[in-house]
Parts: C-alpha cells; structure tokens; sequence
C-alpha cells in the first residue's frame, strides 16, 4: 500500500473515530437546549465505575407505570406516558409500545409486573396492575471526591431533617439527560459548598 | 548464553583471532559458511520501543489527572472541547508518525498506544460531561472497535495486545450480565487477521513474540468466558483441543530458540494440557457431563452454541492431521500432547452415556502418569535439567491431588512428601553428575 493510500484511510479512520463522541454530544445538546425539564424523586447511594470515574447511584421513581401487563414483555422497549403530580415530580400515567402524540414521555425497559404499585401494598393473589420499567438513567457522574461526599450528606440530612433529593432531568423525543441532582432544593455542589462552609 | 548470540560472539572474536595468526583467514570464511548469517537483536532498539510506548502512556495519562484537577470548575463547553481535543491532539500524533516517521517503530508504537488511550479517554470524559449513562459493555465495545483502525494502520502490536485484553474485558462483562458474547470472534478475527503478518514474516521478532503469547494466553481466557455451554461439559473438548492445537502447531513451526519466552504456543499449550488433565483427573469435573445434562434454561443461547461446536470442529480438523503426522514420524513428546484431544472426547463419550466418573479419572490419571514418565525420561536422554524437572513436577502435581482426594492421614501424606522430595533431590543429583561426567 502506498503512502497516499494509508493516509486515506487514516482519514477516515480519524472521521470514524470523532464521529462517536461529536454524535454523543450533538444529541445531549439537542436535548439540553430544547427538551422540556421534569423532576424525579430519587434515593442516593455511591459505588464506582473504574473507567468512567465517581458517580452516585440514583434509585428513581417512579419504577412502574399503569398498564395491561400482558401486553409487555421482559426487556421490551416501552414509552413511559408523563405526567406531573402536585408536587412537581414525575409520575407515569400510562405505558405503550408506540410513543403517544399528545403528552410527553420517557424511553423504558420492562422490568415486571407488580401487584400494585411498589408501596409495599401488593399480597400475594393481588391482580398485577402496573408494569415496573428500568429507567435510561441510573447514575450521576461527579468528581472522585464529591460523590462519597454527596451521599454522605444525604444519608445523614434524610436521618436527621427528612431531607428529600431529586434530579432535573430534560427530556426530548423520549430521550433524557440528567441537567443536576438536587438536595434540600439546591443543586448539589452549591449544598456541599455551603455544608463545608457553616 | 544462546546459540544466535554465542555464534555472533563468536564472529565478533574472528578478526582477532586471524590477527593473533590463530585462525586463518580461509577457517575464518569456512567458520561463517557453516554457521551461516546470524541476526542478534539490537537491544537498544527494544529499549527504545518499550520506553516510547510508556512515555505515550504517562503523557496520555498525565494530560487526563491535569485536565481532572480543575474539571468540577470547567463549563459543558471547556469540558467538551478539552476532551475532543485530546482525540485530535492524539490523531495528529498518529498522522505525523504515518508521514514522517512511518519506519519509526518506536514512533508507531508509542503514538498508536496514545491513540488508542485517547480514544477510550475522550468517549468517557464526554459521556462523564452529559451524563450519559450507558453501560460498561458498550462502552468498551465502541472502544475496541474504533481501535482496529489504530494498530492496523500503524502496524503497531502494543495497542494490538491491549485490543485483546479490551475484547476479553468485554466479553467477561458481557456474559455477567446474563448476555452472550458470540461477537467476540468476529473482533477476534480482526486481532488473529492483524497478528498473522508478524508472525509469519519472523517468529522470533518481539512483536511477534508479543502477538503470540497474547493471543495463545488471551484465548486460553476468552474461551472459558464465551464458550455458551449449553451441552454441558463441552468445555472439555474445547480446551483438549486448544491445547493440542497450541502445542503441535508451536513445536511444528515455531521453533526457534532455546528460551521459553521465544515459544509462546509450545508453553501455553504443554501448561495448558497439564492443568486441565490435572483438573479432569478429580471426579468431580465429570459430575453431570453428557448431552443428558443439556442446559436450556435462561441465560444459555442455543443458537449461539453452535460456535461451540464449530470451534471443536475446527480445532480438531488442525490438531488431527498433526497428531497423525506425529505419528508417522514417531515423535513421542508430539504424540503425547496430540492425544489429548482424542482422550477428552473417549471419557465425554463415556460420561455421557453414564459410565461411572470413576473411568475418565482414572483414564486421565493415566495419561497424566504417563506424560509424566515421557518427560523424564526424555530429560534424562538428552540431560536437560529444565525438562526433567518439568516431568517430575507433572509427576509431583498427580501424587498430590491424589493425597488430598483419596483420604489418607498425615503420617502417610507426610512420608508421601519426604519421597517426593528425596526423588526430586535424587534425579537431579543424579543427572547434575551424569552430565559433569559427559
């Protein structure tokens, strides 16, 4: 192969290789720019991802949707229906495998099928009402020392004040990117900086 | 001292040896015709290679813990330029190297290995940056991928090495996840594809030497992770096979040099066909083999075990015709590893039509004696130390597992040591007099 050659297809090796990343961030801008801003209650924890660094674990809800339980398979994709509750926060009112036309909503995975929804209500002969879906976020990068930090925080304002955490997350088409965690209402860097600060 | 070198030590003393009148000049040309061309690797140049690949690897690395330091005060668009930066910053290395300095081995090597780092560097800051969650497989599924391109255009065997670890990570984390990882081969492909040329152009080069020893090591791993196992116990005759395989096909062709380091193939392939005759000479492997125990629960893809068996077909279509050529020319020690293949599939036989697991421990209590029997007495044959030693510890290795599965008490497990001891102290003593004697 001559030189001309190996350079061509260097070229397109290089194209090829900015390709994923430049796509990664065109997408998530699309949807931090225009996507619609929803709340979800959610419940910290902290393990660690060796190649993509520190992160705090989120357990979100909701975790099911109302829906017709034979329709839905396991791992099936799905289109969460959204709707708000008084509070602010996210609730699903229905469960599809097409996108609805008239109200926003949330790519997920079907996980199951619960007696009720998961309020610990559910006895066993209960007629299965809602489907559990897995979520397309589960986890919020932070720097290596914030997120031990962070759940720390959590777990000790949740015991001692009843603090409640949630992330802002913007959704576009279905597809979602997590804008920030909030703690006590503030975003969580400005809640550690004025922790360590009083 | 090896023998390319002792024969290179021994040119470089000619010319003096002709000026001292010890030699003449004809015994001189006759010496050198009869030894012919000797090619000694020029250390310098190894030296060079290593130290500009670990030089690309802490600079890479060293960029990321700066870049790290200030990150939290960084905005979306610093980090996003910052990370695509390093992609570039990397490719133009690369690009450099492939104009300017493409005969560079050390320059191949240390800006491929830099790429390759950047390229799993940039995709994690970036999915870090915007929260992408993703999992791990994919992850490093787009990495390896988008490596091919690196070591194939930069024929460089560093990255090429690091690809094989990245796809076996990945297929370790793929079948966790109650997946297959039946794409394994087709980038395996990619890697064996890449790793022939080297190999073939000169076996006894380094990257060579580097390919093979992490493709023989890297498969010995991989496949215990991707084989689907649905026919229970057929990991049994794959690995049989593999080894066989790796040890036939390393003493036919790769045969250079006395070092064991300069025999990848032949070394994984004998160590691999001692443990797995060690492991399969205990009972309890053979608990639950045969077509009888077929899995076909959730998490084993029957389709996809048809790999296992396409494997087993062509593994056994390389190691066949060898063991019979081995055969035909009476090689003992070639005929003892060739075997195995055809021992592993005679007890899977018999496991699966329900003999007691008693016959396969016993067969390959056998076969493991005896290959124990045929090391040694080579290793006295030709007094070689180092393979008399290795038979001896075959041989050691049987006597034990046999001490701790056959219920004997201290005393007679303590006086089966102190004999084991005496025969190894006894054969080397022997053998350390018989060639001082020579």
């Amino acid at each position: 192969m001559n030189k001309n050659t190996y350079l061509l297809l260097f070229v397109c090796a290089c194209v090829a290789q900015l390709a994923i990343p430049v796509s990664m961030i065109a997408s998530r801008e699309l949807i931090l720019r225009q996507g619609e801003v929803f709340r979800f209650r959610t419940v910290p924890v902290d393990p660690y991802d060796p190649f993509r660094g520190r992160y705090v674990s989120l357990r979100l809800f909701p975790l099911s949707a109302p829906a017709p339980i034979a329709t839905f398979s396991y791992q099936e994709k799905a289109f969460a229906h959204i709707e708000v509750d008084d509070d602010g926060f996210v609730q699903f009112k229905a469960l599809s495998l097409t996108p609805p036309d008239d109200v926003p909503y949330l790519k997920v995975r079907v996980r199951g099928v619960a007696p009720r929804q998961l309020t610990g209500a559910g006895r066993p002969g209960d007629v299965p009402t809602h489907v559990r879906v897995t979520l397309p976020f589960d986890r919020y990068y932070m720097q290596e020392k914030l997120a031990p930090e962070a759940e720390r925080a959590y777990i000790d304002g949740w015991r001692r004040e009843g603090l409640s955490a949630y992330v802002s997350v913007r959704i576009r088409s279905g597809s979602a990117v997590i804008e920030d965690l909030y703690l006590d209402g503030k975003p969580i860097r400005q809640y550690l900086a004025e922790k360590s600060t009083r | 001292m090896n023998r390319t070198k002792a024969i290179a030590w021994l040119y470089s003393e000619l010319p003096e040896l002709i000026r001292g009148s010890v030699l003449s000049e004809e015994a001189s040309q006759a010496l050198r015709r009869y030894y012919g061309d000797v090619h000694v690797r020029d250390r310098s140049s190894i030296a060079l290679i290593v130290f500009s690949v670990v030089g690309a690897t802490f600079i890479g690395l060293g960029i990321i813990l700066m870049l790290a330091y200030n990150w939290e005060e960084l905005s979306r668009p610093s980090r996003t330029v910052l990370s695509l930066g390093l992609l570039l910053v990397a490719q133009g290395c690369a690009g450099y190297t492939l104009l300017e300095r493409r005969r560079s081995l050390a320059w191949r090597e240390g800006t491929a290995t830099f790429l390759m780092l950047s390229i799993g560097a940039s995709i994690a800051l970036i999915s870090q940056t915007y929260q992408i969650q993703g999992d791990l497989g994919n992850f490093l599924l787009v990495w390896m991928v988008l490596t091919i391109p690196t070591f194939y255009l930069l024929d460089a065997v560093v990255p090429a090495a690091l690809y094989m670890v990245g796809i076996t990570i990945w297929s370790g984390y793929v079948q966790s996840q109650h997946g297959h990882a039946l794409w394994f081969w087709v980038l395996f492909a990619a890697l064996a594809l890449y790793s022939i040329r080297p190999v073939l152009k000169d076996s006894t080069t380094p990257r060579a030497i580097l390919m093979a020893w992490t493709g023989s090591l890297g498969l010995t791993i991989a496949l215990g992770i991707t084989l689907e196992k649905s026919l229970a116990g057929s990991w049994i005759m794959v690995y049989a096979a593999y080894f066989s395989v790796l040890y036939l096909v390393g003493t036919r062709w790769l045969t250079h040099g006395d070092s064991l380091w300069l025999k990848p193939l032949t070394f994984t392939g004998a160590v691999g066909t001692v443990v797995l005759s060690l492991m399969l000479s205990f009972e309890e492997f053979w608990s639950e083999v045969g077509w009888t125990h077929y899995r076909t629960q959730e998490g084993y893809y029957q389709w996809v075990s048809v790999v296992d068996y396409l494997l087993l077909a062509v593994l056994l279509s390389i190691a066949m015709p060898l063991f019979v050529a081995a055969c035909r020319l009476r090689e003992e020690d070639r005929i003892a590893f060739g075997f195995l293949p055809i021992l592993a599939i005679v007890c899977y036989g018999l496991a699966g039509v329900g003999y007691p697991t008693l016959f396969p421990k016993l067969l390959f209590n056998a076969y493991l004696f005896g290959l124990a029997v045929l090391i040694i007495s080579r290793g006295l044959r030709i007094m070689a130390l180092r393979v008399t030693n290795a038979g001896l510890l075959i041989l050691t290795s049987l006597i034990v597992a046999r001490f701790f599965d056959s219920g004997l008490g201290f005393i007679e497990r303590g006086i089966g040591f102190i004999l084991i001891g005496i025969g190894f102290l006894a054969t080397n003593f022997l053998l350390v007099r018989k060639r001082k004697a020579a």
